[in-house]
C-alpha cells in the first residue's frame, strides 16, 4: 500500500530510551529505537514477548510508572516533544489526540457502572461542549460502528455480563469516540478467539479508513500484520532489527530474526509434511545483553562479528532498513550509522 | 502480566525474597523489633525486677521515677516498672494463648469449609457469622457468670470471638486454592485429599493467616485490657494492663505517670505489632494478590483500579 | 469398537446450571451428546470457539468433572463411574494457562515430582530425583530451573514445566487442552514440536483442543469440530482443512490471517457473540441463525452426523 510520501509525520519517535531498575540490575527495555508513522497510516510493532514493543508505547502516552525510567530520546507528536510532559498535558493528549487500546478489555472498564455512563463520562471529559444527551448519542453511534447491533442496550449493560469479543469492540468505541488522530492497538486481539480476531481487524480496518487515523497496532502475529499494516518495525530485545513497508518485510525481509518470524506463523497453505520451524532457545535476558547483535544466540546464521559488536543499520531500500551483519557487507551501507 | 523474562541465578525461595523484602522495610524491622522486645522484657519479667508486684510500701507511695524506683511506685507504694512487666507478661500470655487457640480451631473450620465446599458452607455462613456478631464483652460476661468468676473464664470468650476472622480467611484462601488449575491437575495426576492439602493449600493460605495472626494479636491484647479494666477480666492483685489502669484512674491529676504508662504501653505494643504486621503483608504479597488480606480500602478501591484506560 | 480405539466416548451430555443476570436459572448444556474414538498413537484434534464444550469435554473425559450421561470407553474399560485410581496414571492433561496450571508457591522440581510420589510410592528419593532431572531436560529445561518458581519463567517455559508433570507418570494419554492458546507465536511452535517429539519417543495418544484450526492442523491426524456442544465434522485433517464440509468450518477456516499482504481476506463471516442470547434453539440445526446457507429444513430438524466421503462426517442438511 503506497502512502503518498508527502503526507506529514504524526508520531515521530526518535532513540527512545527506556530502562527499568529491577533488584537482579538494569533491564534494558527499549534501546534508542526510532521510527514514524505518518498521518493515516498503520504501523505494525512486531515483536515477541519482552522485546519492549508494549514499554514504547506506553511511554508515548506518559503512562510509564516507576521503576521504570526514561533515559533518553524524544517522541514528537505533530512536532511537538510529547516525553517530558507533565501528567495533566499529557492526560490532555490522551483520549482526544492519540487513544490506546489494550490487550485485556476488562479490565479498563470499572464494573460498578454501566457501558453507557463510562462512555459518556469519556466524551464529556473530553469535549467540555457537550451535554449529556449529546454524549449518549455520540456513544450510540460510535457502537454502531463497531458493529454492535442493539446499542442502546448495551449502553444499559455491565462490563462483566459481556464476553471478550464484544468488550473488545467497546474499547475500540470508547477510544474512537472523541476521534483521535493515533490509535495504539496493544495486541488487542491476542486474548480472543480466532474468528471473533478475525472480526476485530476487519472493524479496524475499516475505521481506520474511515476517520483516515493512524495506528500503531502492536503484535507478535505476523498474520494480522499482513493483513492491517501498511509499515512494520521488527523489534527484538529492545532493539528495531528490521523496519519497512509490509511488501518490503513479506517479500524482501533482510534479517533472520524476521524471516524466522514469519516462518512460525501456521499457515492453512503450507503442506502438512513439513515440520514447524521455530527457534531454539529463549528470548535473551534483557539484564545481560552482550556487546554484538542482540540476535546472536539464536541466529542459525551468526558469526564471530555478530557477537563482538552490535551490527549498524543498513538501508536496503527507500524506507527499508535492517541491523545485520550479513547486509552490512552486501548492501551499500548509506546511513551508516550504528543503530546503538 | 505473563511472560516475565526475569531470571535470577539464585535459586531463592518464595520466603527469601519476602524476608529480604521485609528487611529493607525499616518502619517494619523497627516495628518487628520493639514488639519482640516488648515481649521479651515481660516474658523475663521475674529475672529483670528485683521487687515483688505485690510488696506494698506505704512509705513510699506515688513517688516519682528514681533510682530506686525506675518508673516510680503507684498508690500502695509497688514498683511500676515491676508491675507494668508483670502486667504485660499477663495480658500478652493471654492475648497470645486466645489467639493461638483461635487460630487452630478457626482454619480447621475454613479449611472443612473451603476443602469440601458445598455442605459444609453452613460452617461458614450463619455459624460463623452468628458467633462474630456476639460483641466480646457480653460474651465473657456469660462465661465469668457460668463458670464463676475471677478464674480467668474470660478467656474462652476472647478466644471465641477470634474465630470467625480466622475461619473467613481460611475458607477464602482454601476456596480459592480448590478452584484453581493446578489442583485439577494434582487430581488427575492420582494426587489424593490429605496430598492436596498439605502440599498445596498450607502453602498458600500461610501467608494470609500470618499477616492476620499480627491483627487478631493487637486485637485480642486490646480486649483483654479493656476485660481488665471493667474488672471482667484478671483481677487484683494480679497486675495486667487494664487493671493497673482501672486502679490509676484515680490519681489521673496527683500521679499521671500511672496511668500514662500502662496506657503507653499498650498503645506502643498494639502499633508495633501493627506495623510489623503490615510490612509482613507488603513482603508477602507485594502485589495485593492475596484474598482478604488486603485492608478493607485497599481491597474496596482495588475494584475501581483502571488500567491506563484512554481519558 | 474397534481393537485400535485407545478412548471412545458415547453420548457424552454435560450440563451446567447458572443463574443469568436477573437471577434466573439457566442449563448451559455445554456437551450435548458428544460421540467419537481415538485410536492408539494418533492426535484428534477438537476444534472450535469458546464456549462450544471443548475444554468441558477434555475434562469430563478424564473424569474431572463428572459426565450426566454417556459412556467414556477407555482401553476397552468403562470409565464412566469407575474408580479413577487405576486409570488417572495412563490420562492426563495440559492445561491452557501455563502458569494458572502451576502453584506459585511450589518449586518446578515438587510440581513435577508430584505426580511420581503420588503413583510410584515405592521409588527412593535418589530415584525420584533422577527422573525429575531427566524430564526438565526432555521438555528443553535446565537442572538449574529445578529449584525455581514458576512466576521467574516465561509463558513458554512455564508449558513446559506443565508438560513434563503430565509426561512424568508415563501417560498413555494426554488432553491437551489449549495448550499454546496463551502463548507468543514464537513458543506456539516451540511447544507444538515438543509435544510432536515427545509422542513419537513415548508412543502417546493426544486430544489436541484448540480454537486455532491452523495450530491444530499441524498437529492433528483427525480433526473434530465443535459448535455449542455439539461436533458437527469429524474427518482427516487433509479432508477438514482442504474439503470441509460445514459451513462453520468454512468460518472457522477463513478466519485464520494468512501471513500474506497480498492476499486479502475472501470473507468474513458473522461473529457468534453477536447473538445476545447465546442459549440453543429450540429446534433444528444450531448453526442456522448464522448460517449463510440455511434452508427451512435447517430451523425444523437437527441435523445429525453422516458420513459424506469415507472417514469424513457432517452434521448438516445441505450438502
Amino acid at each position: 500500500m503506497d502512502k503518498d510520501s508527502m503526507s506529514d509525520i504524526l508520531l515521530d519517535v526518535r532513540e527512545l530510551d527506556v530502562s527499568f531498575d529491577t533488584h537482579t540490575g538494569k533491564l534494558h527495555a527499549v534501546n534508542k529505537i526510532s521510527y514514524a508513522v505518518r498521518e493515516g497510516e498503520v504501523m505494525g510493532l512486531v515483536g515477541e514477548s519482552g522485546s519492549g514493543k508494549t514499554v514504547s508505547s506506553y511511554s508515548i502516552l506518559g503512562l510509564l510508572k516507576p521503576p521504570a525510567v526514561i533515559n533518553g530520546g524524544r517522541v514528537l507528536y505533530k512536532g511537538r516533544d510529547i516525553l517530558g510532559l507533565s501528567n495533566k498535558e499529557a492526560a490532555a493528549i490522551r483520549g482526544r489526540e492519540i487513544s490506546m487500546i489494550f490487550q485485556n478489555p476488562m479490565s479498563c472498564f470499572d464494573p460498578v457502572f454501566t457501558i453507557g455512563s463510562q462512555m459518556t463520562e469519556t466524551v464529556l471529559a473530553n469535549d467540555k461542549t457537550a451535554s449529556k444527551a449529546e454524549a449518549a448519542a455520540r456513544s450510540i453511534d460510535m457502537l454502531r460502528e463497531v458493529s454492535i447491533r442493539n446499542p442502546g442496550q448495551l449502553m444499559r449493560r455491565y462490563s462483566y455480563e459481556l464476553s471478550g469479543g464484544m468488550l473488545q469492540r467497546v474499547m475500540i468505541a470508547m477510544a474512537l469516540l472523541c476521534k483521535p488522530k493515533l490509535l495504539i492497538a496493544d495486541e488487542p486481539t491476542t486474548a480472543l478467539d480466532v474468528t471473533i480476531q478475525a472480526a476485530i481487524i476487519q472493524i479496524l480496518k475499516k475505521l481506520q479508513k474511515q476517520h483516515n487515523m493512524a495506528m500503531l497496532y502492536i503484535t507478535h502475529n505476523f498474520g494480522i500484520v499482513a493483513e492491517i499494516c501498511d509499515r512494520v518495525s521488527v523489534m527484538c530485545g529492545g532493539y528495531i532489527v528490521e523496519q519497512g513497508s509490509t511488501d518490503d518485510i513479506f517479500y524482501s525481509s533482510a534479517h533472520p530474526y524476521t524471516q524466522l518470524l514469519m516462518k512460525m506463523v501456521p499457515r492453512m497453505d503450507t503442506p502438512l509434511s513439513e515440520p514447524l520451524p521455530y527457534i531454539e532457545g529463549l528470548p535473551s535476558d534483557p539484564t545481560a545483553l552482550g556487546e554484538g547483535c542482540v540476535f546472536c544466540t539464536r541466529c542459525p546464521y551468526s558469526r564471530d562479528i555478530c557477537r563482538e559488536k552490535k551490527p549498524p543499520e543498513v538501508s536496503l531500500a527507500p524506507g527499508h532498513t535492517a541491523s545485520c551483519w550479513l547486509r552490512a557487507d552486501n548492501a551499500s551501507a548509506e546511513s551508516g550509522r550504528p543503530s546503538v | 502480566m505473563n511472560g516475565k523474562v526475569l531470571r535470577s541465578d539464585r535459586a531463592g525461595g518464595i520466603w527469601k525474597d519476602a524476608l529480604r523484602r521485609f528487611c529493607a522495610n525499616r518502619i517494619a524491622v523497627i516495628s518487628l523489633a520493639v514488639f519482640l522486645l516488648i515481649c521479651l522484657s515481660c516474658a523475663l519479667a521475674p529475672w529483670l525486677t528485683k521487687y515483688s508486684y505485690t510488696a506494698i510500701n506505704v512509705h513510699n507511695t506515688l513517688a516519682k521515677p528514681s533510682a530506686e524506683h525506675w518508673l516510680g511506685t503507684d498508690n500502695l507504694g509497688r514498683d511500676i516498672l515491676t508491675r507494668t512487666l508483670y502486667g504485660g507478661r499477663m495480658t500478652l500470655r493471654i492475648a497470645f494463648a486466645s489467639t493461638v487457640t483461635a487460630l487452630i480451631i478457626g482454619s480447621v473450620i475454613g479449611l472443612a469449609a473451603g476443602y469440601f465446599g458445598g455442605r459444609f458452607d453452613f460452617l461458614i455462613s450463619p455459624v460463623m457469622d452468628i458467633v462474630a456478631s456476639i460483641p466480646v464483652i457480653l460474651l465473657a460476661l456469660v462465661f465469668e457468670a457460668a463458670l464463676g468468676w475471677g478464674r480467668g473464664n474470660f478467656m474462652y470468650a476472647i478466644a471465641i470471638a477470634a474465630i470467625p476472622q480466622f475461619a473467613r480467611l481460611v475458607h477464602v484462601c482454601a476456596a480459592s486454592v480448590m478452584g484453581s488449575e493446578y489442583i485439577q491437575a494434582a487430581r488427575a495426576l492420582g494426587v489424593g485429599p490429605f496430598g492436596i492439602i498439605s502440599r498445596h493449600i498450607i502453602h498458600n493460605v500461610a501467608p494470609a493467616l500470618i499477616v492476620r495472626f499480627t491483627g487478631a494479636l493487637a486485637e485480642s491484647m486490646l480486649t483483654c485490657t479493656v476485660l481488665g479494666y471493667l474488672s471482667i477480666g484478671i483481677n487484683p492483685p494480679t497486675p495486667e494492663w487494664g487493671n493497673i489502669i482501672y486502679h490509676a484512674r484515680n490519681y489521673i491529676r496527683l500521679a499521671p505517670h500511672l496511668m500514662i504508662i500502662p496506657c503507653a504501653a499498650i498503645s506502643l505494643t498494639g502499633i508495633s505489632v501493627s506495623l510489623a504486621g503490615d510490612g509482613l503483608r507488603d513482603a508477602l504479597d507485594p502485589r495485593g494478590e492475596l484474598p482478604a488480606a488486603r485492608g478493607l480500602t485497599a481491597g474496596f478501591l482495588s475494584l475501581f483500579k483502571r488500567r491506563g484506560a484512554a481519558n | 469398537m474397534n481393537a485400535g480405539d485407545l478412548l471412545v466416548v458415547e453420548n457424552l451430555k454435560k450440563s451446567y446450571k447458572v443463574r443469568d443476570k436477573t437471577g434466573r436459572r439457566m442449563l448451559i448444556k455445554a456437551v450435548d451428546g458428544v460421540s467419537l474414538a481415538v485410536l492408539r498413537g494418533e492426535t484428534l484434534g477438537l476444534v472450535g470457539e469458546s464456549g462450544c464444550g471443548k475444554s468441558t469435554f477434555g475434562r469430563t473425559i478424564l473424569r474431572l468433572t463428572e459426565p450426566d450421561s454417556g459412556r467414556i470407553i477407555y482401553d476397552g474399560a468403562d470409565i464412566t463411574r469407575a474408580d479413577m485410581r487405576p486409570y488417572r496414571r495412563r490420562m492426563q492433561i495440559v492445561f491452557q494457562d501455563p502458569y494458572g496450571s502451576l502453584d506459585p508457591r511450589s518449586r518446578v522440581y515438587n510440581i513435577v515430582e508430584e505426580g511420581l510420589r503420588a503413583n510410584f510410592p515405592k521409588y527412593s528419593a535418589d530415584r525420584l530425583r533422577e527422573i525429575v532431572m531427566e524430564l526438565l531436560e526432555s521438555v528443553g529445561l535446565e537442572a538449574s530451573h529445578a529449584y525455581r518458581y514458576p512466576h521467574e519463567f516465561s509463558g513458554g517455559q512455564q508449558q513446559r514445566i506443565g508438560i513434563a508433570r503430565a509426561i512424568a507418570v508415563e501417560p498413555e494419554f494426554i488432553v491437551c487442552d489449549e495448550p499454546v492458546s496463551a502463548l507468543d507465536v514464537s513458543y506456539q511452535a516451540q511447544i507444538i514440536s515438543l509435544l510432536k517429539r515427545l509422542q513419537d519417543t513415548l508412543s502417546l495418544t493426544y486430544l489436541f483442543i484448540s480454537h486455532d484450526l491452523s495450530v491444530v492442523r499441524y498437529i492433528s491426524d483427525r480433526i473434530g469440530v465443535m459448535y455449542l456442544g455439539k461436533l458437527i465434522e469429524l474427518g482427516t485433517s487433509e479432508e477438514v482443512t482442504l474439503y470441509p464440509a460445514h459451513q462453520y468450518t468454512k468460518a472457522l477456516l477463513h478466519a485464520v490471517p494468512a501471513a500474506d499482504p497480498r492476499a486479502g481476506r475472501a470473507k468474513v463471516y458473522k461473529l457468534t457473540d453477536d447473538i445476545e442470547d447465546l442459549s440453543i434453539p429450540e429446534k433444528g440445526c444450531r448453526y442456522c441463525r448464522l448460517c449463510e446457507k440455511a434452508a427451512p429444513v435447517c430451523f425444523e430438524e437437527e441435523p445429525i452426523l453422516r458420513e459424506v466421503a469415507p472417514g469424513h462426517s457432517c452434521a448438516c442438511h445441505i450438502l
